[in-house]
């Protein structure tokens, strides 16, 4: 792990690899302050400026976009009580009603300093835990593989409390990552005789259409964005005293830190519902439950401190078994791969060098956020006055160029207007985006899996049931379905209903 | 009956995939097979389950079964504007390699400004060139993204290059 961890920083302390983690953090912040544009979309739209870069260059860039734009979704939802991403949601409660007594900054400052910690927090797990997980993942065959990617598809069903929808969805992502010719014997399947699907569907023309196109389809509901009145007053010294607050309270921090980077590695559980949870834990462990609502302190660190806890968490089941459990995570991973790098414990063995780089940019990228963002803070909160009548079409443009760029197909641009068209639908009526998203990235890795796996049986379909492995995983599965079912009869509807607290939106 | 859109897409997409994969080798073929298998039981499950709903709904009085009036949805302004972006992006992709990237996309983008209700009259054709030009320089010209080019595109390349020499 020490070598990795040096050879990592070797690579991260070049120069042209440090300058993509503030250039990442400011065009993180400045997307995610935008309403409804998360750490996914950041990432989509950021993809094709990294055609040109080295993988480790890119990854760098990107997961500070995304990192940060945790962070700049609190800004509207602080300044105008209007989430910028998922999991800002909860920030709303406290930070609104902060910005109406007049203590905008102070709310921004906490807010801050909470997210760049919370994420710093977070990154230390990742670079403690990763290595350990990819190690053991190195254990596992293909049977493994297979289920491994059947429990990811179970975990995000119920951590949405929507089993049959994720599998569905699950299943229609299977499907769509079987079109074009079959890995092992090239023959041409669900091509239709079209000569441009003879390659398959790459992930990130159907991840642009999911969250880029859709995500446009559902802003037009918005006439302005934000409104004139959420214009930012305060000094840097009400930026600080926000830090201050967050200082005063290290248990809570620690807490819903630690709680976000757990529930963070469960593949489903995204920023969206954490953000909640953690405002409730606050709540309960706190002596004044009723003022929370009016605008205080402890209802913005604990939201903010765990949304960036989470993402980082979430890249741990990414990076070492490559299962995308958040959209952030699956929107990295399509850079990733999109860089030549295949997801899971090889890439460890392959690549330490960028694997370990990219964690340690997220490292140091949290704390230098707050020192990047403290000094910037009042020109970022400007862009959120951009109206969407302005910033839907210049950003439509950057989603066709990103979806043209992977193989320079304008058929490309036309199934991710499909999948766009498709993401709509499945965000509107609930179904879960990541359950889809999840067999397309590992496509191959899951078909790979099945057919190898039964080659490995000899064409006996028990080899999936009685390797020690296999029957440790398929506990697991069971349990991710049994155990939230059983948590939910015994405890009411409670959980479902602070999940729809949450906008419905995927777990971003 | 919205509720049973999703479903039904899925359910329609397996019906085709199945149609198919009748003609695949058994190698090739058997991993989607299984799919659509697994993917039927499951499709059949949540329509079930949408059903029932909307007979529970129905019961308690939250469901007024309406017919779909389609003059309707298409006099909503969101979907006018939905559809307008599809649409003109579909054309968009259709015109490109015709006209060449920077004057299909300043018309897309003076079209989509319009559309969504930004009507300045100086700003509206500055701002819609202004960004078709910029996205082709960084994309184009920096990043090397073989963008489609025409006459335009070709004078503002050697334009640059002439500049850079």
């Amino acid at each position: 792990m020490m070598e990795g961890i040096l050879l990592g920083l070797d690579r991260v302390l070049q120069p042209d690899n440090l300058i993509m983690i503030p250039l990442g953090l400011i065009v993180g912040t400045i997307i995610g302050a935008f309403p409804g544009m998360g750490a996914s979309f950041a990432i989509i739209i950021m993809i094709p400026l990294t055609y040109w870069m080295r993988p480790e260059q890119a990854l760098i860039f990107l997961t500070n976009v995304g990192g940060s734009a945790e962070f700049g979704g609190s800004i509207p939802a602080i300044l105008m009580h209007v989430p910028g991403t998922p999991g800002s949601t909860a920030t709303c409660w406290d930070g609104y009603p902060m910005t109406k007594k007049g203590e905008a900054a102070r709310a921004l400052g906490i807010s801050l300093f909470a997210s760049g910690m919370g994420g710093l927090f977070g990154a230390i797990i990742l670079l403690l835990l990763s290595p350990p997980i990819a190690s053991f993942a190195l254990k596992f065959s293909y049977p493994e593989m297979f289920l491994i990617a059947l429990l990811g598809i179970t975990l995000i069903g119920s951590a949405t409390g929507k089993l049959v929808k994720a599998f569905l969805a699950g299943c229609l992502g299977l499907l769509v990552a079987t079109i074009g010719s079959d890995p092992i014997s090239a023959v041409p399947r669900f091509t239709f005789g079209i000569v441009d699907l003879y390659d398959g569907i790459h992930f990130v023309v159907a991840l642009i259409g999911l969250f880029g196109f859709s995500e446009m389809l559902f802003l037009l509901k918005r006439k302005h964005i934000v409104s004139s009145e959420s214009a930012f007053k305060g000094t840097f010294k009400d930026l600080l005293v926000g830090v201050k607050d967050v200082i005063k309270r290290p248990l809570l921090f620690l807490r819903v830190s630690s709680m976000g980077t757990v529930l963070g590695a469960t593949p489903g559980i995204g920023p969206a519902i954490t953000n909640i949870v953690a405002y409730n834990m606050a709540v309960s462990s706190s002596k004044e439950p009723h003022k929370f609502g009016t605008g205080i302190p402890e209802g913005v660190l604990a939201p903010e401190a765990t949304n960036n806890a989470t993402q980082a968490g979430a890249l741990i089941p990414a990076f070492t078994l490559g299962i995308p459990g958040s959209g952030m995570t699956a929107a990295l991973l399509g850079g990733l791969m999109l860089h030549g790098l295949v997801p899971g414990p090889m890439l460890f063995k392959n690549q330490p060098e960028v694997v370990y780089s990219v964690m340690l940019a997220f490292l140091i990228g949290n704390p230098l956020m707050i020192l990047l963002l403290l000094s910037i803070q009042k020109q970022v909160v400007k862009i959120v006055l951009v109206p969407s009548k302005i910033l839907i079409p210049v950003t439509l443009l950057l989603i066709i160029i990103g979806a043209y760029g992977i193989k320079n197909s304008w058929f490309d641009v036309g199934l991710m207007i499909l999948f766009g068209i498709l993401g709509y639908y499945m965000r509107t009526y609930e179904y879960p985006v990541q359950a889809f998203v999840l067999p397309l990235i590992l496509g191959s890795i899951i078909e790979e899996g099945f057919r190898k796996g039964l080659m490995l049986g000899h064409g006996d379909p028990m080899i999936f049931f009685t390797r020690p492995l296999t029957i440790a995983l398929w506990i697991l599965i069971i349990a991710s379905i049994v155990i939230p079912y059983v948590i939910r009869k015994k405890y009411g509807k409670s959980e479902s209903k602070m999940m729809d607290k949450s906008g419905g939106k995927d777990a971003s | 009956m919205k509720r049973l859109i999703v479903p039904v897409i899925f359910l329609l997409f397996i019906i085709i995939a199945l149609l198919e994969s009748k003609d695949l080798p058994p190698g090739a073929g058997l991993y989607p097979k299984v799919i659509i298998a697994g993917g039927f039981v499951v499709v059949t499950i949540a329509l079930i389950k949408e059903i029932k709903t909307i007979r529970s709904e129905k019961k308690a009085g939250q469901y007024a079964l309406k017919r779909i009036s389609y003059e309707k949805i298409l006099k909503d302004p969101l979907v006018i504007k939905q559809l307008f972006i599809i649409i003109s992006t579909l054309i968009y992709i259709f015109l490109v390699e015709k006209t060449g990237f920077i004057i299909i996309s300043t018309i897309y983008i003076f079209l989509n400004f319009y559309i969504l209700g930004f009507r300045h009259k100086t700003h509206l054709p500055f701002i819609s060139i202004a960004t078709s030009l910029i996205i082709y320089l960084v994309f184009g010209l920096f990043i090397k993204i073989p963008l489609p080019m025409q006459f335009l595109e070709e004078w503002i390349s050697k334009l640059i290059r002439g500049l850079i020499i």
